[in-house]
């Protein structure tokens, strides 16, 4: 055996890789060849040498570092997840403005395949008589409930769900009233109260045909022209389809100029920007371009309610209710928000 | 080890069960991305990265493969992306200098080489000759499992052994030689 060959039987032997025979065979080179045999000592001081270097370990615990971000991971997860079978949006502003009139408008998801339109077409009266009636009042508040879902995909909603429904209703009309009368923030309250709880009952038996006609008429026009759509064309294309029977609130305010009042803009005091909220972001965009100056995530799954600006415009605050009901206020910087 | 009972509850979605697998490799990660990159906060950045693919690609392992292999597979692609962006080529002269400045310091002397020497000379290998290296001496992998986890021929794992000894051998010999003139 040659010196190149042994000096594989050498490197093998440091990972203790040689049969008995192999061993012996090398120990006999060795034996013999003194060049060899200095290359041996150094490879094996060398090998002996690398076997010890420190087992290091992190000078913190890597996991604990990252723990948060794991959760962010989660959180994302299953807000994609949440958001694949069921997604809710809603938001709140005040406008506060005493002289401005404002319209209701009760607007109920509630799918139904078979008939039901009757009573359907009922509900829609008296929501129109409750537009009617309210468009006197002063509230003070801008109001948009936006439910768009599905996931469940079952023919048609169970007798209690319809019921269920119906005291959505009953609860919610019974909230609208002192609103007509007292027009506070405090009535307001209440109505965003039971209204969360329709929205909770009324979701999950939402069938995906109808999110998008509803996000269609939602999103796409200003509050001006939103009344008429939702008690004309919306509930007829609606009942066409007969599948119909949704119902949401709107209290508008309608002094606001129309391109100015879309339910989803919230304009900062100066007018310079707007903030919107997306389906998973929310976005600022510059007023006068209508460019998107940036936009974050949603902090977490829930409702949420737009607050107010702050007076120098770089703040703005708004709330999220989440599944249990609790509710989380954010002010978020405009500029090195997160 | 990890358990295969603990891989398995993580992952069928036991969060808990998947932390607690990630604390039980993490030195392992952080070991190989050390001395990968003989870089304390580098490697920490790398360890993190390497934590959060394995909490989120649990499900894609399989069992036919090693645990620890598959592990040391994404902690080495990591390290040696981070290596290829961050490192930019270095000419000899510069590492010599970077060499005995560091050694100067070091006097904490094994039976053999000092550790900061052979720290140094690791890091001048070729970065797939020092990622054999370091799996054969700090995760002790055998040629079969340095193989698995670099996706190499079983062959070429040994060839990049056996040529990284003797360059460490050379680089090593080269620094005493160097340390006595000094």
């Amino acid at each position: 055996m040659n010196c190149t060959e042994v000096g594989e039987l050498m490197q093998r032997n440091l990972d203790y890789d040689l049969s008995e025979l192999e061993l012996a065979t090398l120990m006999t080179h060795l034996s013999d060849c003194a060049q060899c045999t200095v290359l041996f000592e150094k490879l094996t001081l060398l090998s002996g040498s690398l076997e010890q270097l420190p087992r290091v370990t992190p000078s913190i615990s890597i996991v604990d570092a990252i723990l948060p971000e794991l959760e962010r991971i989660d959180k994302e997860k299953s807000n994609s997840l949440i958001l694949a079978k069921q997604r809710r949006t809603r938001w709140f502003t005040s406008v506060g403005s005493i002289a401005t009139a404002a319209a209701i408008v009760v607007l109920m998801i509630n799918l139904n395949g078979i008939p039901a339109t009757n009573n359907s077409s009922a509900t829609d009266l008296a929501m129109k008589t409750n537009v009617q009636n309210n468009t006197e009042t002063e509230p003070a508040a801008d109001f948009f409930v936006a439910s768009d879902q599905e996931a469940d995909k079952a023919d048609g909603i169970s007798e209690s769900d319809r019921s269920r429904t119906t005291d959505g209703i009953g609860q919610f009309s019974s909230s609208v009233a002192p609103n007509n009368n007292g027009q506070s923030s405090k009535a307001g309250s209440e109505l965003e109260e039971s209204q969360v709880v329709d929205s909770t009952a009324i979701s999950p038996t939402l069938p995906s045909l109808k999110k998008d006609i509803l996000a269609e008429k939602l999103t796409g026009s200003t509050s001006m022209t939103f009344v008429p759509e939702l008690s004309g064309s919306l509930t007829e294309k609606v009942d066409k389809l007969g599948v119909l029977n949704e119902l949401a609130t709107t209290i508008q305010d309608q002094s606001v100029e129309p391109e100015k009042s879309s339910v989803e803009q919230y304009l900062s005091r100066d007018e310079q920007v707007y903030l919107q909220f997306e389906e998973h972001t929310i976005a600022v965009y510059e007023t006068s371009s209508k460019q998107m100056i940036r936009e974050w995530e949603l902090p977490q799954q829930g409702l949420f309610e737009f607050i107010e600006w702050d007076i120098e415009g770089n703040n703005f605050t708004f709330q999220v209710t989440d599944e249990a009901g609790e509710i989380t206020s954010y002010t978020w910087k405009l500029i090195e928000q997160q | 080890m990890v358990e295969p009972s603990l891989i398995k509850a993580a992952q069928s979605g036991d969060r808990e069960a998947l932390v607690t697998l990630l604390r039980e490799i993490e030195n392992h990660v952080y070991r190989t991305a050390y001395y990968i990159l003989n870089n304390e906060q580098d490697a920490l950045d790398a360890s993190q990265e390497a934590l959060i693919r394995i909490y989120t690609k649990i499900e894609t392992y399989e069992e036919k493969a090693q645990f620890k292999t598959w592990v040391q597979r994404i902690v080495t692609n990591i390290c040696i992306d981070k290596f290829r962006k961050t490192k930019p080529t270095i000419s000899i002269d510069e590492h010599e200098i970077v060499f005995q400045d560091k050694s100067c310091v070091e006097h904490d002397v094994m039976a053999g080489f000092a550790i900061d020497e052979i720290k140094q000379a690791i890091d001048q290998l070729p970065e797939h000759h020092r990622t054999v290296v370091i799996l054969r001496y700090l995760q002790d992998f055998s040629y079969n499992e340095i193989a698995v986890s670099l996706d190499l021929p079983l062959n070429t794992v040994k060839s990049y052994l056996f040529r990284a000894r003797q360059q460490l051998q050379h680089l090593l010999q080269d620094y005493q030689k160097g340390g006595v003139r000094g």
